[in-house]
């Protein structure tokens, strides 16, 4: 990394506006002598996505399974005990646990002439899919499948099969011309504990947190040690003359974007009032005024548990509502990226419905998310310059995992049999503006792919999922799409082991 | 070229390969060595111990008691050499990784603690073999269910394994997915094995079951038993040869098998070579220690610095102990690359600031008003017993971001406002500043930076930052007089330039 001494003062911009400060300035924080470009909050307005990422390698044979045909019977015959059913009478287990209805969810044909359904966990997204707001994508992988959680990992996030590109794709997108952002722009939250390699490097910032209350400095008597430690954090210890130590800058960097938005507490001239993270907080307060993530929203939402019970104890929901909270407050943030864990079923697998509970959870969260976005919301009185009608025509909610799993279940014992690493999966894309439907085939459960024998071929290559979103929701030109060198979608188009070759985007229909 | 026997490398042994100490501590540790040789002889000379946690019997999800107790291990040892062990045990937990969320094992992650300071320092081959049977890992990585035999009819062998430990033992534990380029990070030209090697592994491996012959599950110290484990493709009960890197055998053990003999499948990942012919574990293991002790990949050239420490430990058969040796008396250990790129990791941060200034009696509890410790770590990103999955803690940058950067600036703002009043330690500021009325402001801040590290090799502070933290240090008055013992404004003062000081970019790095 070659970042000077001067370019590391030029940044501080962000953190304060005009030139450098002299120290003596800094003791007039926190004060009124200190202004922020209305640009580090980003401009408010534009689409927004958000990522939700089932971490662990989601069964996908599960989450969209056979009902008839061939594949059904292949189906049974290579998963003795993990098939889900078909048969009405067969339902009962998901309904005394609460979880499900009498009857398969079924999507309608494919194109192989199947039918399919969802996972009986998931009727909440079954809904939207009904009504036409949810885009289910069968088969979506990459060519020469990794089996490493993390390899496979760095390949969705980098959307370089061969692995070898680090950068993430959406952070190489946040980075270019097309986006609009400049390094003042905090566009992008990662609600976790730390930074998705699918947003960096990103030349805006990026603002991460898993709670907003540790978002503020702590609290001193002495005013003047407050003032210093922001300046600390604002970055005054600048870059080092002689070797630049990349790690320090970038602690550094994250230090200023962090600032940039807690500094807004500082600045009771600024035009918009409250930002983030009190404008936020102000929609998770209780009735004494303390905010937590875990209160209900101070409007009614199907993601409070008071109000739907079905999101009670359910952290995507959560952190889907703080998410929510964040797009309601219209501060500027327009990306984001959640995970959720617990997909790496590699042993009992549906012991007490273990996997349908689990995209039970993900399906009551991300439907109520689309609910509660898709409504419009009355806030208390004194709480303006909020987004308050609904937003789901600029919201996209696009789920992916690192890959699917084995066709094949890895025990014969119901209480033990579990599924491995393998290759492709579904994924869904969920908003006011999707086009729903399927898209793509659904893999032949009796012709495996790749160099094991278990592993579902894809019928759709990611880079064509996350080059229809680009192009179509948020405008990027094709020219800057890929594949070649500098492009979004793998800078170079190598053939991959199997002779693929990733040569242009053909751009999917869901959007 | 001899490693230079000064303060400024002895400080850096220590904070690295142990958790620090305070200035005199450091003073000490290099005086009474004559050179590096047998510093690191000291640090490595640790008594072997088989303590291990205790833990909450009633919630096993629990993890209090278990947090304050190595906390109290990491920061309460009294020798550098019981430091050193603690941190190669941490090393070892974020190695050969375990945690608490897949099931409720706290007894097991207890014991799979006594495992890796048994081994801190031991036989790295043996480690794998002991861990491959260890309960916690057992349930962490499913081998419990990867058995030889049907669960319905003993007698009736099993074709289809679970392969999670047979990947992970490859590809996070021994080998690595790749090999290695000349930078250090992975090569993807050069797999380290199949996935038909994985198969074939996950069916050698079968076998550990925690079911007894009465269908009892034993969860803890009883287990595992052992099946029998052969795999059998076509089910007519007769064990059918595994073949992995192109080796049959229908024989094939971990656990049971005569180390070198040619049944052990151990023997097979750890003779396996890279494409330039260096034994591919011992160049995985080189650089995970050097990720973890001196500093991160890619770096140019980084695998032929670890190439000659690649083939000590393969010639040492796994030896753990003469390959740190090497490492930390090598003069790359010293390179000022060593000492400052890499992110403290928030156990580092929390047992380093708090041995820094002397705080060795802790309960494990929280200072001032701050979380436990164990609570402190995990909001910083670590909660100890928990990792984030089978890979750890990744480290580095990873530690960074807005929430985690303001969890380490209240912890350092509470450690340096521990008077012992409010909180269970007491952060002496007093030893080693100058204590008179007209004492300069510059040598009390000298003094606090020492005490840091913050004043010495690539670390030092830059002038824009001294001059800021004086700016501090004389706003109300133009010296600080520590020589009253009436007066706290001083004393407040120098906490206060304290907690800056322990929020500074270098700091964080180490």
């Amino acid at each position: 990394m070659n970042f000077s001494r001067r370019d590391f003062l030029k940044g501080m911009g962000a953190c304060f506006a005009g030139s450098m400060l002299t120290p003596g300035e800094l003791f007039k924080l926190p004060g009124t002598n200190v202004s922020y470009s209305a640009g580090a909050r980003g401009a408010t307005g534009g689409n927004i996505v958000v990522f939700v990422q089932l971490s662990g390698g989601n069964d996908g044979i599960n989450t969209v399974y056979p009902l008839n045909g061939a594949q059904r019977t292949n189906y049974e015959m290579f998963r003795p005990t993990l098939a889900l059913p078909n048969q009405a009478a067969n339902f009962q287990p998901w309904i005394d646990k609460g979880i499900g209805g009498g009857s398969a969810l079924d999507l309608g044909a494919n194109v192989d002439g199947n039918n399919y359904a969802l996972n009986p966990g998931m009727g909440a997204l079954y809904n939207l899919y009904t009504s036409g707001k949810m885009a289910v994508l069968p088969g979506v992988h990459y060519p020469s499948p990794n089996h490493s959680h993390f390899e496979s990992t760095n390949v969705y996030t980098s959307a370089d099969p061969s692995g070898g590109d680090a950068a993430g794709w959406f952070g190489k997108y946040l980075s270019s011309p097309d986006s609009g952002f400049t390094g003042a722009d905090i566009p992008s939250v990662i609600m976790g504990e730390s930074q998705t390699p699918l947003f960096t490097p990103s030349t805006p910032g990026i603002f991460t947190f898993s709670n907003l209350d540790v978002l503020q400095f702590p609290a001193t008597d002495d005013l003047q040690l407050k003032a210093m430690i922001y300046a600390a954090y604002c970055g005054f210890a600048g870059g080092r003359d002689g070797g630049q130590i990349p790690e320090m800058v970038k602690i550094a960097e994250t230090a200023q974007a962090t600032v940039a938005h807690l500094g807004q507490y500082y600045n009771p001239a600024n035009p918009n009032g409250m930002l983030m993270p009190a404008k936020v907080q102000a929609l998770l307060i209780d009735k004494d005024g303390n905010y937590s993530r875990d209160n209900p929203l101070v409007y009614s939402s199907p993601l409070n548990p008071a109000d739907n019970p079905k999101v009670k104890d359910n952290d995507l929901a959560t952190d889907l509502k703080h998410i929510a909270a964040v797009i309601r407050a219209d501060v500027g943030a327009r990306f984001f990226h959640v995970t959720i864990g617990g997909f790496d079923t590699h042993s009992q697998q549906e012991e007490n419905l273990y996997h349908s509970a689990l995209l039970n959870a993900l399906s009551e969260a991300v439907a109520g998310f689309y609910n509660e976005m898709n409504q419009d919301v009355t806030l208390p009185a004194g709480l303006t310059g909020y987004q308050t009608a609904s937003q789901t025509d600029r919201v996209i909610l696009v789920t992916f995992s690192e890959f699917g799993r084995t066709i094949r279940q890895n025990a014969t014992d119901p209480k033990k049999a579990g599924t491995d690493h393998a290759s492709s999966a579904p994924q869904f894309v969920i908003g006011g503006k999707v086009i729903g439907g399927q898209y793509g085939a659904y893999p032949q459960l009796d012709d495996p792919g790749f160099e094991a024998d278990d592993d579902l071929k894809l019928s759709t290559d990611f880079r064509d999922v996350y080059g229809t979103i680009l192009s179509k929701w948020l405008n990027v030109p094709a020219v800057d799409l890929g594949p070649g060198p500098g492009k979004i979608l793998l800078s170079t188009p190598a053939p991959d082991g199997d002779g693929n070759k990733y040569t242009a985007l053909t751009p999917l229909g869901f959007l | 070229m001899a490693v230079t026997w000064d303060l400024e490398n002895a400080a850096h042994l220590l904070r690295r390969a142990a958790f620090g100490g305070t200035p005199k501590d450091i003073q000490a540790f290099h005086d009474r060595n004559a050179s590096v040789s047998t510093a690191v002889d000291e640090l490595l000379g640790f008594k072997v111990s088989k303590n291990k946690p205790p833990y909450n019997k009633k919630d096993t999800q629990d993890l209090t008691a278990m947090h304050r107790w190595w906390f109290q291990q990491m920061i309460g040892a009294k020798k550098p050499s019981d430091a050193c062990r603690e941190k190669l045990t941490l090393f070892w937990h974020n190695h050969l990784v375990s945690g608490v969320s897949k099931q409720q094992i706290s007894n097991a992650l207890s014991n799979q603690n006594q495992l890796f300071r048994i081994n801190a320092k031991g036989n790295f081959k043996a480690l794998v073999r002991a861990f491959n049977r260890d309960p916690a890992n057992l349930y962490y990585l499913d081998g419990i269910t990867n058995t030889a035999t049907s669960e319905t009819d003993k007698d009736v062998p099993k074709a289809e394994p679970n392969e999670n430990f047979g990947r992970e033992v490859m590809e996070l534990f021994t080998l690595g997915v790749f090999q290695l380029a000349s930078d250090g990070a992975f090569d993807p030209t050069h797999p380290n094995y199949t996935e038909n090697d994985v198969h074939q592994l996950a069916r050698a491996l079968t076998g550990w079951v925690g079911i007894d012959k009465k269908g009892i599950a034993h969860w803890f110290n009883n287990l595992p038993n052992w099946d029998g484990g052969r795999c059998d493709d076509n089910g007519d009960g007769v064990a059918d040869g595994v073949t992995i890197f192109g080796v049959t055998n229908n024989n094939f053990r971990i656990d049971d098998a005569v180390a070198g003999t040619a049944d052990d499948v151990l023997e097979l990942i750890f003779s396996r070579q890279d494409f330039e012919g260096n034994n591919a574990v011992a160049m995985f293991m080189a650089r995970k220690f050097w990720t973890a002790y001196a500093y991160p990949f890619p770096a140019p050239g980084l695998k032929a610095t670890l190439a000659p420490f690649a083939q000590l430990f393969a010639d040492a058969k796994f030896e753990v102990q003469p390959l740190l040796r090497a490492m930390w008396t090598s003069d790359e250990f010293y390179s000022d690359q060593a000492k400052s790129r890499t992110v403290k990791n928030p156990v580092d941060l929390i047992a380093g600031s708090m041995k820094a200034f002397g705080i060795v009696k802790t309960d494990g509890k929280g200072v001032f008003d701050s979380p436990e410790l164990g609570d402190a770590a995990a909001n910083m990103g670590m909660r100890l017993f928990d990792p984030p999955n089978v890979a750890g803690w990744k480290g580095g940058l990873a530690w960074i971001n807005s929430g985690t950067l303001l969890e380490r600036l209240a912890f350092g703002k509470s450690l340096a406002a521990s008077d012992g009043k409010k909180n269970s330690y007491k952060l002496d500021i007093i030893p080693g500043l100058p204590k008179n009325a007209a004492a300069d402001p510059s040598v009390v801040l000298d003094a606090v930076l020492t005490f840091l590290g913050l004043n010495a090799g690539p670390m030092t502070i830059t002038d824009q930052e001294r001059s800021e933290l004086l700016l501090y240090a004389t706003s109300g008055g133009a010296t600080l007089d520590l020589s009253s013992t009436t007066t706290d404004d001083a004393r407040i003062k120098v906490r206060g330039l304290i907690s800056l000081a322990l929020q500074l970019p270098e700091y964080m790095v180490f």
